[in-house]
């Protein structure tokens, strides 16, 4: 991360500020980064201190949100990565946008479940099973990534797209410049259905070693997923319930902090 | 520096074309959005003479816009050859600028440096509003921000799409007059797209009227400036031009 800031002045003081990038990523991602492992790590303590849940449990389920939140945030990068690729490939002219979109239509509506057996097959069966769930997460994510770039490219207005290439800019500055920044609100709608979904599959994701021999550590695949399943399976129910309160309650501070605030930033990106 | 040839071609080395082409020339241009359906362009020879006025004129769907594009390198004709300076800059319909960058960013994004960019602001009386987003400018204000982007670049052919329809007469007066003094100081090319028969009399040395992807009359004007709308001379030609459209 470079920090890039500019103060300019003239004959009327002070003229133009840039808020540097070092700035930007501490707000943006840091802060709410922050705020949310403090809301769970508080709320984890208050079920512990009012005795719901013991103050072991808590900890447990606290190192399994994280766990989780990680493979989540793999998967989602990975998603997001690919995702906005495939997009600008699927619209980099018409023909291949005939040939792709029917493919990614079909790719969409195959259940993720239907992967399962090549995935246990390739994956599980040789010991990567971290690889295993982040691949079955970002195969569930990746669609609305997709079409919700798709959707977004379809929409930057003709002229915008223009200014690029009139003044010259290279590719990379084009993309880096133009296209990302318009693509802000559609890649953050894709995103949040992106996770709705990969909390969904999390739990799926969490179990595949029981596909796998007992030679395996206890640990693989440690997450809150896997805690929620082994608490039904061991019938303890104050384990299940910590389990999917704590879901519940990191994916509302994902909300507050993360999504709301990036939410009223991406009107800044949308074209009158 | 000018290029020989259309958009795709390597500039000629060991000849400074700079003395030779003075013009922008559009040779046997033809060009067509789907090659199923009709052409948008149709055998255009157009030849503009550095340092002058131009206005295109003709009704909504004529290839007017499509003709200024091809020039910007924006599109490509299937038939033909543009010989053009390096040097483009387009002013667009509604400014096309960029929402979530200020004024001041709108320029730095291309390219220019901040002595340019203050340059360029303050000759458009716009240096105030630096750095505020283009969602709080006014339609005029925009449009202003917009040359100012095409200008920052110093160009040699400055091409306008329709830049002043969206905008009320007392703000389009003002900046017809910005941009007369602008093109008199910088000695560019202009290209301008026009749906104004009358805005296209007020500016323009040579009007050309397009009409079904054709050009049908280059009309040298020579009527001396400032002009008036109620010059019998001005209102002969705004006829005769409304006649061919």
């Amino acid at each position: 991360m470079t920090s890039k800031s500019h103060v300019h002045y003239s004959h009327r003081g002070l003229r133009h500020h840039k808020i540097s990038n070092l700035y930007r990523f501490n707000v943006h991602v840091l802060l709410p980064f922050f705020l949310v492992l403090i809301s769970v790590f508080v709320s984890a303590k208050f079920f512990a201190f009012k005795g719901i849940i013991g103050v072991g449990d808590a900890s447990l389920l606290l190192k399994a949100v994280g766990a989780s939140f990680l493979r989540l945030f793999i998967a989602y990068i990975i998603s997001l990565v690919f995702g906005v690729a495939l997009a600008l490939l699927a619209i980099s002219s018409r023909k291949v946008e005939s040939i792709l979109l029917p493919v990614f239509d079909i790719l969409e509506s195959v259940p993720i479940l239907v992967f399962f057996p090549v995935i246990i097959l390739f994956c599980v069966s040789y010991g990567f099973l971290n690889a295993a769930a982040v691949l079955i997460i970002s195969l569930n994510m990746i669609w609305n990534i997709v079409f919700a770039c798709i959707g977004g490219l379809r929409l930057i207005p003709e002229d915008i797209a223009a200014v690029g290439r009139v003044f010259r800019l290279s590719l990379w500055q084009r993309f880096w410049k133009i296209t990302l920044p318009a693509l802000f609100p559609y890649i953050l709608t894709g995103s949040l259905l992106a996770w709705a979904e990969g909390w969904n599959m999390l739990i799926v994701a969490e179990v595949l070693k029981t596909y796998v021999s007992k030679s395996l550590a206890p640990s693989d695949l440690f997450g809150i997923g896997s805690v929620l399943v082994q608490a039904s399976v061991d019938a303890d129910t104050k384990m299940f319930f910590g389990a999917v309160i704590m879901i519940i309650l990191t994916v509302v501070v994902i909300n507050v902090f993360v999504w709301q605030p990036l939410l009223r930033t991406s009107e800044k990106y949308k074209f009158d | 520096m000018f290029l020989s040839g259309n958009h795709s071609c390597e500039p000629l080395k060991n000849i400074n074309l700079t003395d030779i082409i003075m013009n922008i020339e559009l040779k046997n241009i033809s060009f067509a959005y789907n090659l199923e359906t009709d052409f948008a362009l149709k055998d255009i020879f157009l030849s503009l003479k550095e340092g002058t006025f131009n206005v295109l004129v003709g009704r909504s769907g004529c290839g007017k816009s499509t003709l200024l594009r091809a020039l910007a390198g924006t599109l490509d004709p299937q038939i033909g050859e543009i010989i053009a300076p390096q040097n483009i800059s387009v002013v667009f319909q509604d400014g096309a600028l960029l929402p979530w960058l200020t004024v001041y960013e709108n320029l730095e994004v291309i390219g220019a440096g901040h002595r340019a960019i203050e340059e360029e602001l303050s000759k458009m009386k716009i240096l105030d509003f630096e750095n505020i987003y283009p969602r709080n400018l006014s339609g005029g204000q925009k449009q202003r921000v917009g040359i100012a982007r095409a200008l920052v670049v110093k160009p040699k052919l400055l091409l306008l799409d329709e830049p002043f329809s969206a905008l009320d007469t007392d703000t389009t007066r003002s900046l017809h007059q910005e941009l007369l003094s602008i093109w008199k100081k910088s000695g560019m090319t202009i290209l301008m797209v026009s749906h104004s028969v009358e805005e296209a009399l007020l500016l323009a040395d040579k009007i050309i009227v397009m009409k079904a992807g054709k050009i049908k009359e280059e009309l040298p004007l020579s009527l001396p400036r400032p002009r008036s709308e109620e010059d019998p001379n001005f209102l002969g030609f705004a006829r005769r031009i409304k006649k061919m459209i």
